[in-house]
């Protein structure tokens, strides 16, 4: 460590989507630029670290290396003791829900670092509770909010306040962030004019109306809205209908080109989507092992911040996508008013206040 | 073959179970050890035993690709492929052509261990990489001592050796592998049982 600096490691798990990494960029964001951030990331989406100029590296995880799980523990836990030997950190951050064993021998090994456990709620009812006790590994626990804590029936929920730091959902851009909808238009390569929709539905097939893309897409091309899609496969594969490929990242800087949003659940865009006030219509994904989708889309419903289906297929997509146009406003709004904020900042302000302690 | 959830957790079951018998630690700490470091008792065992090693001889779990299939691709070895200091097209053809020599050979499975992230060309083989920091980047300071690359490398690379059960850590550069450990990953189907189920993904069941 560099005298008088604090250095932060953020370890981020590799998880669907860049959930993980995207709050660590957050934390990152809003730290004093004296700070040394370092970011390793079992994801491999961690190269757009690069475009924040922070340092990154990448770990494969169990899945991408298809060894068995206890030789991938011993393989990450020496790893991560190689990165802490050579970066010695003041604090490492890690985000997921599941703290890899191995993780606490290498903190064990180099007990000068601090270690803040990043894990957001909204877990399945009865589901991961034993990884509650990984706690003890680290000196705090900090929980990125849920606008639909209130529908929040997982285990994390029941952890008494003394235990954990709550802060307020955690996007990576705050809405004052984001850019103007011509130039975002502009900057993505996207009409200038129209009504545009950002369909973030995961793989799926354009062209094919049982599928929730396809059904999505056909029913927002026949009401003359443009489809954006981030994913390059899907946007190869359509033949008809006005289709755009979006790539940047964060997209959510640019999220004011779009006029309505139809996503899955997740932490990251049900957040992004209603704190930047776009019109949204969730359809929650109901594969996933832990994260409670279904639950927070029905709770941003009953509030009335955002339409939810289960699906979009066997025409229920038409009547949706009419209703997101005739009151989608009035559900953003909403939407905005039930804000508390981005917790990033207290968030950040929280790991270096425990980076202090080092 | 990858265990599925259901026999992965009786197995974590059953390992937990076992970590609890009496016993366990004075035979994992004080037993096991001895025994490793008595020549006569490790021979003895060796005699009874007859482990089986060598080439193709042991299962080792990592990802073998999409170029091979058959019941016994995890035998295969596993051959770590290590460049540094090349750009992105050169990677991506390294891992194109270390690929279609698999599918030729049929004879190992590769790890990439490089230091430029081509995840797209390595899921489009569904093989696995380990990244290291390129050396350019590591000299700029944000990742320890800036005169500490070559040590980095020989850490992971220690590392990757062991856990991945490296058979062999072949070394490549912008014209692809160097010629001597292509010629060996071209005799190393030599070694391997006749008996092993390996084929080429897109054929059918046959001897490999």
């Amino acid at each position: 460590m560099i005298a008088g600096m604090s250095s932060v490691l953020l370890l981020s798990s590799n998880g669907a989507g860049m959930g993980h990494l995207t709050r660590l960029l957050a934390y990152a964001r809003r730290m004093p630029p004296e700070v040394r951030r370092h970011v390793v990331s079992l994801s491999q989406a961690v190269p757009v670290v690069e475009a924040e100029g922070l340092p990154w590296e990448y770990l494969a995880s169990q899945g991408a290396s298809g060894l068995r799980p206890a030789a991938w523990r011993r393989l990450f836990a020496e790893q991560v003791g190689e990165i802490l030997h050579r970066v010695d950190p003041d604090v490492l951050v890690f985000d997921g829900t599941h703290p890899y064993s191995g993780l606490d021998e290498a903190l064990a090994a180099h007990s000068r670092t601090r270690a803040v456990w990043s894990r957001r709620g909204m877990w399945r009812a009865g589901r991961n509770t034993d990884q509650l006790e990984k706690a003890a590994w680290f000196d705090a626990v900090v929980e990125p909010g849920d606008l639909s804590a209130a529908a929040d029936r997982g285990a994390t929920a029941t952890v008494p306040d003394e235990a954990v730091l709550r802060v307020p959902p955690v996007t990576l851009v705050d809405a004052g962030q984001a850019h103007a909808r011509a130039a975002s238009r502009a900057a993505l390569g996207l009409p200038a004019e129209g009504t545009l929709a950002l369909v973030s539905l995961g793989a799926g097939n354009i062209n094919d109306t049982d599928d929730e893309v396809g059904a999505a897409a056909a029913a927002l091309t026949e009401r003359g809205v443009g489809v954006c899609v981030t994913a390059p496969a899907i946007a190869e594969r359509a033949y008809a209908g006005d289709v755009h490929l979006v790539r940047h990242f964060p997209l959510s800087e640019h999220y004011r080109a779009f006029d309505l949003v139809v996503a899955a659940a997740g932490y990251n865009s049900f957040h992004e989507s209603l704190r930047l006030g776009v019109p949204t219509l969730l359809v929650p994904n109901r594969q996933t092992s832990l994260d409670d989708q279904e639950a927070r889309a029905r709770e941003a419903a009953r509030q009335g911040w955002a339409l939810v289906a289960p699906t979009l297929t066997g025409g229920a997509a038409g009547p949706l996508v009419d209703e997101l146009l005739a009151r989608g406003g009035e559900l953003a709004a909403a939407a905005l008013d039930a804000d508390p904020g981005n917790g990033a900042q207290a968030a950040a302000d929280h790991i270096l206040a425990v980076a202090g302690a080092a | 073959m990858t265990p599925t959830p259901v026999q992965r957790r009786r197995q974590q079951t059953l390992a937990r179970w076992t970590r609890r018998l009496p016993g366990y630690r004075v035979a994992l700490e004080e037993v096991l050890p001895r025994v490793r470091r008595s020549a006569t008792l490790s021979d003895l065992a060796w005699r009874v035993f007859a482990p089986r090693h060598g080439a193709g001889q042991v299962d080792v779990p990592m990802r073998a690709g999409r170029a091979v299939g058959g019941a016994d691709v995890s035998r295969l070895p596993v051959v770590g492929i290590l460049a540094t200091g090349l750009d992105e097209a050169a990677a991506e053809l390294l891992v194109d052509q270390v690929c279609t020599l698999q599918r030729e050979l049929l004879s190992f499975r590769p790890l990439f261990v490089l230091d430029v992230p081509v995840f797209g060309a390595a899921r489009r083989h569904d093989v696995p990489v380990e990244l290291v920091v390129p050396q350019a980047v590591f000299a700029r300071g944000a990742h320890g001592d800036p005169e500490g690359w070559e040590e980095h490398v020989a850490r992971r690379v220690a590392g990757i050796v062991d856990h991945y059960q490296l058979w062999h850590l072949a070394r490549a550069d912008e014209g692809g592998l160097i010629p001597a450990d292509e010629r060996l990953l071209r005799v190393l189907g030599e070694r391997l049982p006749r008996e092993l189920q390996v084929h080429a993904a897109d054929e059918g069941q046959g001897p490999g």
